[in-house]
Parts: C-alpha cells; structure tokens; sequence
C-alpha cells in the first residue's frame, strides 16, 4: 500500500516559512481535495496559505543497496519513449536492489503515471521530495529488482490528461506535477 | 544581555477515528477569533471527503474531538 501525506505550506505573519507534514492521507483523495483541505486547515490560522503538496512513497519490501556500484543520474532529455531503462548504469547482480534517480522536467498540474510494460525485472519508484514548479522538476527514485547483469525494466511514463506520451511535443514533458 | 521572553501560539486538535484511535494534529498561529464551528467545518470537510485516514488500520476520520489553543511561553534566560 502506498504510504501518503501533504505538506502545508504557509508563512507566518513574521514571513518565516512553515511546514506542515500530516501523514496517512487517503491515496484515493484527489488532488483538488487535498489542496482545499490544506487551505482549509491554514484558514484557521494568521498564516498566509502557499501551497499543498502530495507526497507518494510506494514501499520497496527491500532496503535500496548500495553496495560499491552507484547508478548515474539519468535526466530523461530527450523523452526516451518507451524503451528501456539503460544498461549502462551499472546495476550489479547480486540479487539487490539499487537506486537510480531520474529527473523528470515537467509542465502544468495534474498526476504522472508510471507504467511497466515488459523486460525482465521488477521496479518500485518512490517521488523524492516534492515538484518544484519552479524549476518545473521532479525526482523519483527508481528501484530495480535485479538478480543478473543486464536485467532491465520497460516501462512507460505518461501523464493523466495526455496518456501517450509520444503525443507530446519534442522537447517539452507535459508530464504533470503533483504539486496541488 | 538581558531574558528574552517569547510566546508562540499553536492550535492543537485531536482527530478521531471510527477504530477508536486519535491522531493530534497542531498547527502554529491559531487566529484569536476562531470558533468551533469553523473547526467543526473542516473536520466536515475532511470527513465527507475522506481525507484522513487513522495510522493503525486506516479507519475512517470521525471528528476532532478536542481543540486546544495553546500560548507556549518560552523564557531565554541571560547567563551572562
């Protein structure tokens, strides 16, 4: 089960800024829910609403390794399409799993979907931190479940109001943030 | 250097679930004016909307049961 929870934003009358974290959030509240609970919750207070994030974290049943083999950062510039996830970051076979990060540029509001669609080993991926709409960036970290040199994962990513990605125009991710 | 007294205000509410369990929640800066209808409203929000969910079991939000605003008075005394 996915473990979910917002963070409030605000700032306080003496301009510091605040957050606050609640924790077992209902994964099928939507977006604009939480957004109008967060602002909700701040009305009741003399800070100044900023914003409300959602965080997910699917849960990997094992501990990410680490071991001596780091993979690279991968910024998915240009859009890979569908294919798979490169072999040359160096996943080492000993039955671990490890982490790679990608960054993901995006554009607009909404939810990004990550969808495995064939290859020969399992993945997990967790959204580290939050979207920055400011840097219109996002990082999700990848866990691989590979047993031998070479497994990969094929996976698709998309967002919820354009399901084909390849629809999208050259260069640019319409992929949504889940910054509400 | 002479004591510096601060005070900061926090608005404590107690969340409760239909398990029985209670999550307390607290956020700083409550408003003076507040009431309890408009903390009535937003445990009505996030109940009909389902948003809060209890950390043992994921029982559903009933209400907050309780609500406390709380001036915390922190006195920093000069050692010098």
């Amino acid at each position: 089960m996915a473990d979910q929870k917002i963070i409030l934003t605000s700032t306080n009358p003496g301009g510091q800024t605040l957050q606050k974290t609640l924790t077992d959030i209902n994964p099928d509240a939507t977006n604009a829910q939480l957004k109008t609970f967060g602002q909700k919750l701040n009305a009741l207070t003399n800070n100044t609403y900023g914003k409300t994030d959602r965080i997910i974290k699917y849960n990997c049943d094992t501990e990410a390794g680490g071991g001596s083999q780091t993979p690279t950062l991968q910024l998915i510039s240009p859009f890979l399409n569908d294919g798979p996830i490169p072999t040359n970051t160096n996943f080492n076979a000993d039955g671990k799993r490890y982490v790679n990060t990608l960054q993901i540029q995006y554009d607009g509001d909404g939810q990004i979907i990550f969808e495995t669609i064939g290859g020969n080993a399992t993945m997990c991926y967790a959204v580290e931190g939050s979207f920055d709409p400011s840097t219109h960036r996002a990082n999700f970290a990848f866990y691989l479940n590979a047993t031998v040199s070479g497994q990969y994962v094929h996976f698709k990513i998309y967002a919820t109001e354009t399901e084909n990605f390849k629809a999208v125009e050259a260069g640019t991710y319409q992929f949504v943030a889940i910054n509400i | 250097m002479a004591d510096i007294t601060k005070t900061k205000g926090v608005l404590q509410l107690v969340a409760e679930f239909t398990d029985g369990d209670d999550r307390t929640i607290t956020v700083d800066n409550p408003k003076a004016t507040i009431t309890a209808a408009e903390i009535n409203a937003v445990a009505a929000y996030a109940k009909n909307n389902n948003i809060l969910l209890g950390d043992k079991a994921g029982a559903d939000f009933s209400r907050f049961k309780s609500a406390k605003k709380i001036a915390q008075t922190t006195k920093y005394l000069d050692l010098s």
